[in-house]
């Protein structure tokens, strides 16, 4: 090993916290991403709730307008990109291996790559807090408020530096898992009998590898508008004012697919298991999928209908919004048809999932209402479309996570989760769900603009507002009782055996928790259902006496993608403190690009696998 | 089979729930000042056409699948010594329920366009012209050609418009990106700084005081910048016009509102004007006039004296506007300051003169 | 050794047979597609819309011609390079590798100069819509083709210490996808920015399609 420097040299069976910080393990990095993911929901839910008792009644004054502002900002921003997001990747991370038949990832360390700059990235936005200037402007930021004659602290550039780190993680990761289910799915994976998890996971990568590269130049100009004095979104130079509004959104639908076709690949995934039955229409549900996410990219500007965007123009992007209920529909009737003779068992992952399935179905449906842009020019920017969207984003994106958690909780841990402590969970979240979305549509239509901190008490909002309010206490006690469940489960939960629910798919056919390489022998596959179809033949036959373990080998740990992680952040901070101290930043700046420098370098002339492995390995042959 | 079954456990739960949210509705539309389903102007109720429309095509939607999954999960529920039918699809039914929503979505898509396409249509000969400007955190509105000599008619924060006769808005923007609504009347188009758009042209038709506010998110007093639309009598509305285009009389000399108009003429002119005065800021609102007008600080607080000394003595004790707001756009060029806190510049009897004086001056 | 068949990261048997880090390569080229796109859509947005100071006038396209003449010939030169190493001959290769990176300087060299004549003019990033998205789109070209040169250069310099060689020709293929990416990116930024910009041809279009309609009218 070529370095000296003992704090360096190279982890080869790092323990304790070490196996983790250096780990490039998917599994323990999907496991990484599920627990970051799942604080920064805990934060995210803490903000809508000071939201919320702001709002209980009309005329209250718990917070200021400018903390308000900031929460609803960073409400938003921390549930799309610090909690829907890592915890899809989580999914992708643990699963995706395990259901194609690999041993890893196409790119482990690119892997550990990804998760730091999303924690780092995260931690560097929400630093802004102890600085005074947190986010305000929205998660859409629309310039010119965010110019830097109107939003004149710093919290613009903490939100667009937070979200440049965390952006290029997830591109990462987009190429990895693109590569990874292309390429190192087992003989006999084809396309077309991959679990639909998977396919959801290689469509949403495609998605994230099209659709970040425009909100990376969205706000690297509206970063060089604030920093450096250009002019792209500077009104009085002439600029277009919808500039920013097109490239977010051209961003900004494909997201919320990225956020809901995961969740829609884990119901897919579970569905069949608890109704003992193949997915009814596996070709049509991955097309549907397909074709979801290339009409996404065509439907932007219906988040602009306000905009004064021209009749045919509007005409058009109205019209492609509807199509869209077409495949998702599609998707709805097979998901009834999979449960259609069948012999449903209402385990708390079904539960759900068909929670997942009634309400953002009712999302869906807002969503076409928004479509009818006359109607939408009475909900644009009014609680209506608050609810439309936490139909889909929490009772879409977020009950098929927390299904998906049930679920694979098992082979993840080793240990099931309790049912009647999953039900109960699931009880309060359903209702407690309903009672704070839905009635945000009568808000809506009784003319409650969003983001507004107070309102006055004669527009006969205020008993609404209360039961909203209402409702997220009770949604916060159910994800309370969720948490106890996970923590107790993990320690004292009935042991889980290799498939617990009687899958079909192959993650199912190794032990709970998998060993580090997954596979002891690559399973060849011959079945979309490997564990039903033909059991005897691909289940993974017993451990062979001559399979030596120490013929595997795996990606050694590594720390170069950790410190890589740091360098790229701390750069990005820099910049902020250039701002306020030119000398320092550029210090810092020089300082922190140097150890991403060499962290690159180090990690291009580092072999994957430790030479030291390798070599202990064919001495053993 | 009864209900119970019929819908099965989240079913019924959702059921339940649809019933609360219309008792909700109900009781709630009738007290709601800024409620979309009390149209009162022909562009509203096309718009509420539709809206009936969409709710009952997606209501019918989702209450179909919603029974058909209750009835699903009652019926398919786990029963000892009865198997699932290992069914793998059917193309008919896969091609059934793609070609379905088409065609809902076709009875949707079609309406839709026709009214986008009328929405846009120019505004009629006679129409009434209003030019509305958003600044942070208030409304300019303009009148062009109704002012002394055919000038521009400025006020703020309160349009007047005439019921039966056409109205045509047009929007701009001094600073950000804001957004002019009044439910009963007329949907919302964005005020977009560089920009020019146009409300759909409506024609009120019921004299009434209508509820507006900002729908873009345009800073720290985004939630504090309301309106009000004044639909008057033909009348009335001509009324109106001539008593903001006549000069208001001169108060007495040494009179208490005397020293209310220097304390104005000396303190508040730089940035507000009053017609007919030497007074002609531009940086705040326009207060010609301002005694007939109902509310203080786009539409905030009642226009009585009370609330016109808070606002004066300190604006932050009811409003979030942050001391020295950035400039504004060179084209609409008024140059920007918020408005400022007066208990350390004016005593509390100049505060009250000038209250008296603002409101002195009214429309008979 | 057959159980390592789908070991993380092996040169071998996946599962299209391609190599995986030439397809990261190609997700990423796509991907970086969609980061020019909307640079070179701002661009077309803004062209004329500048209020003051210098706008298309101010460009060369005779000296563009050349440049974009050089960065033309580094593409062949790392077609030559690649078979090079490809055919064993390390001298072709380090040879076309050399040319290409120093084609590649004398690109970058000619943008230096072009920008400093444009800041003498008094263009900058600052000055106008114009110049902000010019110099910005312009720019990141420049940086994708300078860490195409770091990375040329790596190649060359590597290839002494015998770590690039014939076997693992798939470095320089690698490199070479990216080189000819960027090159490719130019020719648009080249046609569409410069030459439109420079002779108005969507103008002279208009006017073409409207003078044919008026023969038809
Ligand atoms: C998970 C995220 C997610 C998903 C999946 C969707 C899905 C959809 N969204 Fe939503 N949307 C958001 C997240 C999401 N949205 C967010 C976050 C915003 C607000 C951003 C902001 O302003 O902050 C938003 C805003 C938003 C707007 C802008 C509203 C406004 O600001 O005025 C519109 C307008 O058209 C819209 C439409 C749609 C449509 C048509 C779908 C469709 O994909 C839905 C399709 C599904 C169905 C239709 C249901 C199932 C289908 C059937 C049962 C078949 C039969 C149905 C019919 C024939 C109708 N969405
Ligand atoms: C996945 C996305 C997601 C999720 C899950 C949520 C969840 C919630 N959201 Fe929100 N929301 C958004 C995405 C999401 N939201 C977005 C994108 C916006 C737009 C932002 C913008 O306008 O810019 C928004 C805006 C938004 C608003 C509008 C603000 C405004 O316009 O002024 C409101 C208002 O009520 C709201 C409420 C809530 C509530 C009550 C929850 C609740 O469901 C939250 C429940 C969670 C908790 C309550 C967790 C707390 C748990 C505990 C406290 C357990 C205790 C245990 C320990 C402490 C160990 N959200
Ligand atoms: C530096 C500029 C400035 C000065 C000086 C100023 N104002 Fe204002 N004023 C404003 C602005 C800006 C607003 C709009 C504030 C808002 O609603 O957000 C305003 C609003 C008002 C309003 C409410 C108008 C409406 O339509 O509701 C009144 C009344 C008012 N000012 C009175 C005064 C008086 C009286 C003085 C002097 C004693 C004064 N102003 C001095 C800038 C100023
Ligand atoms: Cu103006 Cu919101
Ligand atoms: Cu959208």
């Amino acid at each position: 090993m070529a370095t000296n420097i003992a704090i360096l040299r190279r982890p080869l069976d790092p323990t304790g916290a070490w196996a983790w910080i250096t780990t490039v393990d998917h599994k323990k990095i999907g496991v990484l991403y599920g627990l970051t993911a799942f604080a920064f929901f805990i934060l995210g839910g803490v903000e809508a709730l000071v939201m919320r008792l702001q709002l209980a009644q009309a005329d209250l004054n718990v917070v200021s307008a400018a903390t308000f502002n900031q929460m609803f900002t960073m409400h938003g921003t921390t549930m799309i990109f610090m909690v829907v997001m890592p915890a899809g990747a989580a999914f992708f991370n643990f699963l995706v291996p395990l259901q194609i038949g690999a041993r890893d990832v196409a790119f482990p360390r690119l892997n550990a790559l990804s998760y730091w700059l999303f924690l780092f990235g995260s931690i560097l936005m929400n630093f802004s807090f102890f600085t005074g200037s947190a986010p305000d402007m929205g998660w859409f930021a629309y310039a010119p408020l965010t110019a830097a004659n109107f939003s004149t602290s710093s919290s613009v550039d903490y939100w667009i530096l937070g979200l440049q780190v965390m952006g290029v993680g997830t591109l990462a990761a987009g190429f990895n898992f693109v590569i990874t289910i292309i390429n190192m799915r087992a003989p006999g994976m084809t396309l077309m009998r991959m679990p639909v998890f998977t396919w959801m996971t290689l469509i949403v990568s495609f998605l994230i590898i099209f659709a970040f590269p425009v909100i990376t130049v969205a706000i690297t100009l509206l970063l060089f508008d604030r920093m450096f004095g250009t002019n792209f979104y500077d009104i009085t130079a002439g600029a277009d004012p919808l500039l920013w509004q097109h490239l977010f959104w051209v961003f900004g639908h494909p997201e919320v697919y990225i956020l809901i076709l995961p969740s829609m690949g884990i119901v897919s995934d579970i569905l069949p298991t608890f109704s003992r039955k193949p997915l009814f229409g596996y070709v049509t549900i991955v097309l549907a999928g397909a074709v979801i996410a290339f009409l996404g990219f065509g439907v932007w500007a219906h988040h602009m209908f306000t905009v004064g965007m021209g009749r045919w123009a509007t005409s058009a992007f109205a019209v492609a919004t509807m199509a869209i209920a077409v495949p998702t529909g599609v998707k709805v009737f097979n998901w009834l048809g999979t449960m259609y003779g069948g012999s449903i068992q209402f385990r708390t992952p079904m539960l759900f999932a068909l929670g997942f399935i009634s309400l953002f179905m009712l999302g869906g449906l807002s969503g076409v209402m928004h479509a009818v842009v006359p109607v939408d020019l009475h909900q644009q920017d009014t609680y209506f479309v608050v609810a439309h969207f936490h139909y889909v984003l929490f009772g879409g994106s977020i009950f098929g996570l927390t299904a998906a958690t049930y679920y694979w909780f098992p082979k993840i841990t080793g240990r099931m989760m309790s049912e009647s402590i999953g039900k109960t969970h699931f009880a309060l979240m359903f209702v407690g769900f309903n009672l704070t979305f839905f009635p945000m549509h009568f808000l809506g239509v009784l003319g409650m603009p969003r983001r507004i901190y107070t309102y006055a008490p004669d527009m006969g909002w205020s008993g609404t507002n209360m039961a909203v309010t209402i409702g997220a206490f009770v949604i916060a006690v159910s994800i309370a009782v969720f948490l106890y469940n996970m923590v107790r489960s993990a320690r004292v939960g009935q042991p889980a055996g290799a498939n617990p629910w009687g899958a079909a798919t192959l993650e199912w056919s190794i032990e709970s928790p998998p060993h580090h390489y997954n596979f002891a022998i690559v399973p060849t596959i011959r079945s979309q259902h490997p564990l039903w179809d033909e059991e005897a033949n691909t289940v993974e036959p017993p451990p062979l006496p001559y399979v030596d373990e120490s013929s595997i080998h795996m990606p050694s740990p590594s720390y170069w993608p950790l410190l890589l992680a740091m360098g790229v952040t701390l750069v990005a901070g820099s910049l902020l403190v250039w701002q306020a101290h030119a000398i320092a930043g550029l210090t810092m700046g020089a300082a922190s690009g140097a150890l991403a420098l060499i962290s690159v370098y180090r990690w291009v002339f580092e072999p994957a696998v430790a030479t030291e492995v390798a070599e202990g390995a064919a001495a053993h042959h | 089979m009864y209900p119970k079954q019929l819908l099965g456990r989240s079913g019924r739960l959702v059921a339940v729930g649809l019933l609360v949210a219309a008792l909700l509705l109900a009781l709630s539309a009738c007290s709601s000042p800024q409620t979309t389903f009390d149209p009162k102007s022909d562009a509203a109720d096309k718009i509420q056409t539709l809206y009936i429309l969409i709710i009952v095509i997606s209501g019918a939607i989702g209450a179909a699948v919603l029974i058909a999954m209750g009835y699903l999960m009652a019926k398919f529920r786990e029963r000892p010594g009865v198997k699932a039918r290992q069914i793998h699809g059917n193309n008919t039914l896969e091609v059934l329920w793609t070609i379905g929503p088409i065609l809902i979505l076709v009875m949707i898509g079609v309406p839709t366009i026709l009214a986008i396409v009328g929405a846009t249509r120019a505004p009629s000969e006679d129409a009434l012209h209003v030019e509305v400007v958003a600044h942070q955190w208030w409304w300019e509105v303009n009148y062009p050609g109704l002012g002394p000599d055919g000038g521009t008619l400025t006020t703020a924060n309160e349009l007047h418009v005439p019921i039966g006769r056409e109205v045509a808005i047009s929007l701009k923007s001094d600073d950000v990106i804001h957004s002019f609504w009044v439910p009963q009347l007329i949907g919302k188009i964005d005020s977009i700084p560089g920009r020019t758009n146009h409300l759909e042209p409506f024609t009120a038709s019921e004299v009434g005081v209508y509820l507006g506010q900002c729908a873009e998110f345009c800073g720290l007093a985004h939630a504090l910048m309301r309106f009000r639309v004044v639909v008057d009598s033909l009348g009335d509305f001509e009324r109106w016009v001539e008593g903001m285009n006549t000069p208001p009389p001169a108060p007495e000399e040494e009179s208490f509102l005397a020293s209310g108009q220097s304390v104005f003429i000396q303190n508040c002119s730089s940035c507000h004007a009053v017609a007919g005065t030497v007074a002609a800021g531009r940086i705040g609102p326009d207060l010609s006039r301002f005694g007939s007008r109902l509310t203080i600080g786009a539409g905030i607080m009642d226009n009585t004296e009370e609330n016109l000394v808070e606002w004066i003595t300190n604006v932050t004790a009811v409003k979030p506007v942050p001391e020295g707001l950035p400039t504004a756009l060179a084209e609409l060029g008024n140059g920007k300051q918020a408005m400022p806190r007066f208990d350390d510049t004016l005593t509390p009897a100049q505060v009250e003169a000038v209250a008296a004086y603002l409101r002195s001056m009214t429309i008979e | 050794m057959q159980y390592l068949a789908r070991s993380p990261e092996a040169e071998h048997a996946t599962t299209t047979g391609l190599n995986n880090r030439k397809l990261l390569m190609w997700a990423f080229l796509g991907s970086d597609a969609m980061f020019f796109g909307p640079l070179i859509a701002t661009h077309l947005i803004y062209r004329t819309e500048s209020l003051q100071g210098p706008i298309e006038e101010i460009l060369n396209i005779p000296v563009t011609t050349i440049s974009t003449f050089v960065l033309l010939m580094s593409s062949l030169a790392m077609v030559l390079a690649l078979a090079g190493i490809q055919q064993g001959k390390m001298g072709t290769f380090r040879f076309w590798t050399a040319m290409t990176a120093l084609l590649g300087m004398v690109f970058i060299g000619f943008q230096m100069v072009e920008f400093t004549e444009f800041a003498k003019h008094g263009l900058t990033p600052r000055t106008n819509l114009f110049g902000s998205t010019f110099l910005t789109l312009t720019g990141f070209h420049g940086a994708h083709v300078t860490v195409g040169i770091i990375w040329l250069w790596s190649l060359f310099f590597a290839s002494f210490r015998g770590k690039v060689k014939q076997e693992n020709s798939l470095d320089v293929e690698i490199a070479g996808l990216y080189w000819h990416f960027v090159d490719i990116v130019w020719i648009v930024i080249f046609g569409v920015i410069y030459l439109v910009g420079a002779f108005g041809v969507e103008d002279r279009v208009l006017e073409g399609a409207h003078a044919l309609a008026g023969l038809g009218g």
